[in-house]
């Protein structure tokens, strides 16, 4: 039996429009581009393993398996260990979506932020790069929340990064603490397949009395 | 547990009493003042044996937490370890009292030793020879312990930047660590810190693996401290650490390592900015419980 959601997956874009949506979940999955609703890899992946989500590729619909292999690919912007991190804490509702792009993009916002700026156009399937960083801060995290509004999302409670092969370096951790406007940053371990978060943070030790 | 406003968590409100009445800064200035007698301590490969000549050196000694009790010990004797009892001065029935007579020689790592010496100047190195009993300068000293410790500039700057900020600091040993850091005696405060040294350029750099990331946050956790990364850092290369004079040109970077669980942060407001309005959990996220997490819940 078919889900009630449908998507057409653009393997050119890397992402997936919904053409078929029902449900209170599209209040905090995908994004919004001049009109369309899209998904990364990661969002149809997770959906699909709900069985939430049916999947067109062309003529044909996606297996769950089909939709693994695409997280291997690196132009998709979602590694598969960054899908174990974003798949673990959806499970337990917390909000997610890649950083460095916003949730909505309408004609008038391209506008207003090409005036302002030189606007973001390769947004959709990068994460922010510090130059400085060898680490990318890959999702934006925000608290579980029943009413929350893709249109006034307020600050991620945290930024994840997800780093796989080893602890972040002393550089990397002080680079990660600059600018983001005070949103923590949390690092994601991923070994054999097992997800854990730390708090990694510079402290100024007090001087006690 | 007590905690107060600053977050220290004392063990009861006695002790916080206790402690605020007697600030571990006011146990230091005790330390370095002039003694009619100074102390002594005698060198050897690890460590050093401290004779204290006063009934007031031993308390003072045993309340700031500088070395561990060597003798006498008594029947009654207190366990090494964070129940260490404290002399009766400080008071509250809470605490264990010494039955017998007064310590008289403590066992000293090697880097209280030298903050003893050369910051707080309130005691003389000397070693036994054949020759008899020579008494070193800190020059001496320091390049003994050159010999004696791989990496001691780094750790004496890690003990000595703790220690200056009036915070207590024991060795780590016992817990898999380089030092434990508490804000007050043990037996007043819960321990803050279980603390890694890291020094630059290491051949063979520690905590690079995840592995031995998680090994000791799961070391620390299971004894209730945080695991404290101190990161000695310098601008000169190569550093000359011929005298103790190049302590100067380290510098102290701390690093905390806290496993974030995320299944007992949803309710909170992760924020710190304003609340989210209504931050119940939607039924469709109930629906998306029903596969297991990925990583078992150890605590």
């Amino acid at each position: 039996m078919e889900a009630i959601n449908r998507a057409l997956w653009d393997a050119e874009k890397g992402m997936a429009e919904i053409i078929v949506r029902s449900g209170k979940i599209w209040n905090t999955t995908g994004v919004t581009r001049f009109g369309l609703l899209l998904c990364h890899i990661e969002e149809v992946v997770f959906l699909m393993e709900q069985r939430n989500i049916t999947v067109m590729s062309g003529e044909d619909i996606m297996t769950v398996q089909d939709a693994y292999s695409l997280l291997t690919v690196a132009e998709y912007g979602c590694s598969w260990d960054a899908y174990l991190v974003y798949a673990y804490l959806k499970r337990l509702g917390y909000i997610l979506k890649r950083n460095g792009i916003p949730w909505t993009l309408s004609k008038k916002t391209v506008e207003s932020m090409s005036r302002s700026s030189e606007g973001n156009s390769s947004a959709d399937n990068q994460g922010a790069v510090n130059p400085d960083l060898t680490l990318r801060l890959m999702f934006d995290v925000y608290p579980p929340n029943g009413c929350f509004k893709k249109t006034c999302p307020r600050d991620p409670a945290f930024h994840v990064c997800v780093i796989s092969d080893r602890p972040p370096h002393l550089r990397e951790i002080q680079a990660c603490e600059e600018g983001h406007e005070g949103v923590p940053v949390k690092f994601a371990s991923v070994v054999c397949g097992h997800v854990t978060l730390f708090s990694i943070n510079s402290v100024q030790l007090p001087e006690l009395p | 547990m007590w905690c107060d406003a600053e977050g220290t968590r004392w063990k009861g409100e006695n002790a916080a009493k206790a402690a605020i009445a007697e600030p571990v800064s006011a146990l230091y200035n005790k330390l370095m003042q002039e003694w009619d007698q100074p102390m002594e301590a005698l060198l050897f490969q690890t460590g050093a044996i401290l004779h204290v000549a006063s009934l007031e050196q031993s308390h003072v000694l045993e309340r700031a937490c500088f070395g561990v009790p060597l003798f006498p010990t008594t029947s009654d004797a207190i366990p090494l370890g964070d129940s260490e009892g404290l002399p009766g001065s400080i008071g509250t029935s809470t605490f264990l009292e010494r039955k017998s007579s007064e310590v008289q020689l403590f066992q000293l790592m090697l880097e209280e030793a030298f903050y003893l010496s050369y910051h707080m100047r309130c005691i003389q190195i000397c070693r036994q020879s054949t020759k008899g009993r020579e008494y070193m300068t800190h020059e001496q000293f320091w390049e003994f312990l050159l010999k004696s410790k791989r990496r001691f500039p780094q750790h004496y700057k890690a003990y000595s930047h703790m220690r200056s900020n009036n915070w207590v600091v024991r060795a780590g040993i016992q817990y898999g660590a380089d030092f434990m850091a508490y804000r007050h005696h043990p037996a007043l405060v819960h321990s803050d810190y279980a603390v890694l040294v890291m020094a630059e350029e290491e051949e063979k750099p520690r905590m690079n693996t995840w592995t031995e990331v998680h090994a000791m946050n799961r070391l620390c956790g299971s004894v209730a401290k945080t695991l404290l990364l101190l990161h000695i850092v310098t601008n000169q290369q190569p550093m000359d650490t011929t005298s103790p004079t190049c302590l100067e040109n380290y510098c102290v970077q701390a690093v905390e390592y806290q496993r974030w669980l995320p299944e007992k942060h949803r309710e909170e407001n992760l924020t710190t900015k304003e609340h989210y309005p209504g931050s119940e959990v939607s039924s469709d996220i109930d629906k998306q419980e029903s596969t297991a997490s990925t990583d078992e819940i150890c605590e």
